[in-house]
Formats: structure tokens, sequence, C-alpha cells
């Protein structure tokens, strides 16, 4: 095993964390704010909730593409031949 | 392990490679087909049950479509929600023990995100001409003509990565835990799946609604906007 | 990683196909079948209105027609009384004519009979007249009332016009001097000179006795009467009697 796989597992592994990070935090002020909104506003909470849902898989997408990343590094590593 | 990007060919018909994908695909199909047909096969005016399901789901994709678009959803009721139960099916069938999604693989994504481009200037066109679906890439202003060029083609490709990981990754991660833990384990995570799933279905649906009917509303002439300052009304000078 | 534009060309087919096909048995179906009902749903709220419509105007008109009952019945109610009334006024008004046509006739019987009891007084009347006239007489000396009703009929005579005095002493068969009693030749010469001397010549006198008379003398002819006697004087008295009445 060479340099070049350990530096893309590493490196998978750290996009994978690394992408994890900011949106768990995003995710966290959203729901916070969701709350906050239904709670202020418990007759718009289907709609918030609606909104919240897809907005979360918005956010959750820029986790996927750093996995996206993270699994190209591993399976499909075009460095690697 | 074998890579979650590649798909195995089962077998070829000429020059094409049938994946398993490709037969899930079929058999998603012809259960989609032959149930609306059979459900829908002698519609009254009193509703059954059945019929009153049917149509539950045909108004919410109605109410859907003119919420977040405000357009009428007739010409665009097939294609959208067609996605929308395609897709849906497709992730839940996830929940079939040796059936994997066949949106979990990259040909059926691209195929979805690529047809999503075409019905966006297939219904441009339709709905303002071709002289309105290109004065649809400059708005707000002309400047912006090589952004929205670019845009184009990232926003579904962003939609094609979207699915393909999310739905991808469940499966991924589902089959991890299974080699790992064995049984009843990966549930938790199935559940999760069918939300993410369902999310998924309704987000590609949507977006590829708002792709055209932006594209509809930008291609128009500025009789839409009486407001001068608007960027059509620049452009047009 | 690679992919398969082959099979990404046959998904796409296989996804536009399932819209063709999910459009033609799903969504266009059931989408109609919404439409219709809601045009149904309409159309049967139209229906409703249209015939709750008609039902109030079916409800006026049977109230109109009830007020126009009413007022018929007034109107047959006002009419028959009416007709009472004029049929009371002319039962009415029938028997105030017959009550006049009895009070009428019983008018006329009444003064029938007391033209009956008058005529009856009268004649009792007259009667008595001529029993006090008798009385009356019996006291007086008969020779003295004939001489006196003599002086009367030759002064009667003497006032009469010439030609009738004429007529009167030329009449044919001759004259009737009648009295009450019988008269002696004597007296009988005596009033027949008194009498020819009133007519201013001779006449043909022939004495006839009456004694209904009671007391004067009286000439008569075929043609002409003069009284000159108590029964003349009481039939004057009577008539007028019977006049004032």
């Amino acid at each position: 095993m060479d340099y070049l796989s350990i530096a893309s597992i590493f490196c998978a592994a750290f996009a994978v964390s690394f992408g994890a990070l900011g949106p768990a935090l995003a995710e966290g002020r959203a729901v916070a704010a969701a709350m906050d909104a239904i709670a202020r506003q418990p007759e718009a909470g289907n709609t918030i909730s609606r909104t919240l849902f897809v907005g979360l898989a918005m956010i959750e997408t820029t986790a996927i593409y750093c996995l996206v990343i993270a699994l190209l590094l591993l399976f499909a590593n075009p460095l690697l031949g | 392990m074998d890579s979650p990007l590649d798909s195995v060919a089962l077998f070829h018909i000429g020059p094409v490679a049938i994946t398993q994908a490709i037969l899930t695909t079929w058999a998603i199909m012809a259960v989609l087909v032959l149930g609306a047909y059979l459900l829908s096969r002698n519609l009254v005016l009193m509703p059954s049950k059945r019929q009153a399901a049917l149509e539950l789901i045909v108004s919410t994709i109605d109410i859907q479509i003119r919420e977040t678009t405000g357009a009428e959803p007739a010409p665009y009721r097939g294609f959208i929600g067609t996605l929308f139960l395609f897709i849906l099916v497709a992730n839940w069938s996830s929940l079939l023990p040796g059936v994997e999604p066949p949106t979990a693989t990259l040909e059926t994504d691209a195929a979805l995100a690529v047809l999503v481009f075409l019905s966006v200037i297939w219904f441009g066109v339709r709905g303002t001409g071709w002289g309105g679906y290109f004065r649809s890439f400059a708005a707000p202003n002309p400047v912006m003509i090589p952004l929205n060029m670019m845009e184009s083609i990232t926003r579904v490709f962003s939609m094609f990565v979207r699915l393909f990981g999310n739905v991808m990754s469940g499966v991924f991660v589902i089959g991890i835990v299974a080699s790992l833990a064995g049984l009843l384990v990966p549930i938790p995570l199935m559940a999760l799946d069918l939300l993410t799933g369902l999310v998924q279905a309704y987000i590609f649906a949507v977006l590829a609604m708002v792709f055209i009917s932006a594209t509809v509303e930008d291609g128009r002439p500025e009789t839409a906007d009486a407001d001068p300052s608007t960027p059509s009304r620049e452009m047009e000078r | 990683m690679t992919i398969d534009f082959w099979g990404l060309g046959l998904q796409a087919i296989n996804f536009l196909i399932l819209v063709w096909l999910l459009t033609r048995v799903f969504w266009r179906p059931v989408a109609a079948a919404i439409v219709a009902r809601q045009t149904a749903a309409r159309s049967l709220l139209n229906e409703g209105k249209s015939l709750q419509a008609k039902a109030d105007a079916a409800l006026a008109e049977v109230a109109e027609i009830r007020a126009g009952m009413a007022a018929e019945r007034e109107a047959l109610l006002a009419k028959a009384a009416t007709e009472a009334e004029t049929a009371t006024k002319a039962v009415l008004a029938e028997a105030r004519d017959k009550a006049d046509k009895l009070i009428a006739a019983a008018e006329l019987a009444r003064k029938r009979d007391a033209e009956a009891a008058r005529a009856r007084e009268a004649a009792r009347s007259a009667e008595l007249a001529v029993d006090i006239a008798r009385r009356l007489l019996d006291r007086l000396p008969r020779e003295e009332v004939q001489a006196a009703f003599l002086d009367l009929l030759v002064k009667a005579l003497t006032e009469m016009k010439p030609q009738d005095r004429a007529a009167l002493q030329g009449a044919r068969e001759g004259i009737e001097l009648v009295g009450p009693t019988d008269l002696e030749a004597a007296e009988q010469a005596r009033i027949a000179k008194a009498v020819q001397t009133a007519l201013g010549g001779p006449a043909k006198l022939r004495f006839v006795t009456e004694p209904e008379l009671i007391a004067g003398f009286e000439l008569r002819t075929s043609h002409f009467v003069l009284h000159n006697s108590w029964q003349a004087d009481l039939d004057a008295i009577l008539k007028e009697l019977k006049h004032a009445a």
C-alpha cells in the first residue's frame, strides 16, 4: 500500500468528518429556528415542518456531497488506476 | 466489498447492458401502470374509498404544484407526479429483501436529471416559445447569462448527485451495518431511509417544478411585470 | 466509476414510457373524475337553488291564491249580505204595502160605514125634521101657513122672468097645483085667482093633494117644478147637511 492510498483514505475520512460538521451545526440551527417558529405560531406548524424537512434534506445534501467525494476517493480514485 | 458507484451487468441486449436496476425499474413500471390501471378502471361520480385515495394523491400533487409555483397544475401534473411517484416507489423498494433501489445507481439518477433538464427546455419553449426560453437566461439581467447557463446544468447535476448520494448512502450504510451486526439492527436505519426516500422524492419533484416554472416565468414578456425597474425590461432596452 | 450511457438512455426511455402510460391510465382519468364531480356538484347546487326558487314561487303563488280566496269569500259574504238586505227591504216594503193596502181598505170600509151611518143619521134626522115640522105645523093655524106659502108662491112667480112665466102660463096640459090637504072650492078659487094674477093671465089649474108636502104649494108642469113647500125646504136642508158632512 503506497502513500497515495493512505492519503486517499485519510482524505476520505477527513472529508466525511468535516463534511458532517457543518451540516450538523446548520441542521441544529434550522431545527431550533423551526421550533421557535412553531412555538410562536402553532397554527403554521404544518407548513413550517414541511419546509423544515425540505431544508434539512437540502442541508444534508452537502454532507452527502462529502460522502460521495469520500466514496470516489475510496472506490473510484482516478490516481490509483 | 463492491463499489456502490458501479453496477454489474446481468446480461446484454445488443449493446445495452441490462443491470439489476433496469430490471427493478421495469418491475416498478409494471407495478405502477398495472396498479394505476386496475385502481382507476371504473371511476364514478360517487367515489369509493379506493377512488377517494387516488383522488387524494392527484389533488395533493395539484396543491403542491399550485403552492410552490402558483401555476395551473394541469400541464405539469403528468411529468411531476410521475417523477414523484417513481422516485418514491424506487426509494422504498429497498425495503424488499434483495432489491436494490434503481435510484441508488448512477444511470437512473442521471437519466432523471437529464429528463428534468430537457423538460425545462420543453416546457419553457412550449410556454413562451424559443425566444422566451432564451430570454429566460437573461434574468435578472444580461450579465447573468453565462452564470444562468452554467446554473441550468449544475442545478440538475446537483439534483442528480443529491438523489444518488442520499439513496445510495442509505443502502450503503444499511449494507455495512447488516454485514457487521446482522439481523434487526439495520431496522432503525431503514426507517430513516423511508423518511429520506420520501423527502428526496418530494424535493426532486418540487425542484423540477420550480425550475420549470422559473423558466416559464422568466421567459414571459414584460407584461407580467409592470414595474419599470424590472430586469427583463432592462434587457429589452 | 463509469456511467453506462446505454443504461442511462434506457432508463430515460423507461421513465418517459412510464410518464406516458401513467398520464394515460392515471393522471388524466382521475383529474377528469375530480373535475366531473366538481361540475356535477356545481350543477346539483344550481339545480337545488333553482328548485328552491321554484318552490318559493309556488309557495308565494299558494299564498296569493289563499289571499284571493279570502278576498273572494269576503266578496261573496258582502254580496250575500247585500242580497239579504235587499230581500229584507223588499219583504219589508211588500209588507208595508200590504199593511198600507189593508189600512186603506180598512179606512175605506170605515168611511163607507161612516157614510152609511151618516146616511142613516141623515134619514133619521130627516124623519125627525119632518116630524118636528109636522108638530110645529100642528101648532100653527093651517090657513095662515097656507096663506103665507101662497104669498111666497105668488112672489116667486112674480119674480120669474116674463118668458118663463109665459111658458108656464101656456103649458098645454095645464099646471098642477100641489097642496098638502084637500082644499074646498072657495079656497081653490081664491088660490087660482091669486096664481093667475101672479102669472099675468089665465091658466089651466089642477089641484092635487100630496100630504108629504107637509105645508106649502108647489107648481108642476111636465117641464117645470116650482118648489114651495116645507118638504122641499127640509130636503134642501138635508142636502146641505149631507154636503157639509
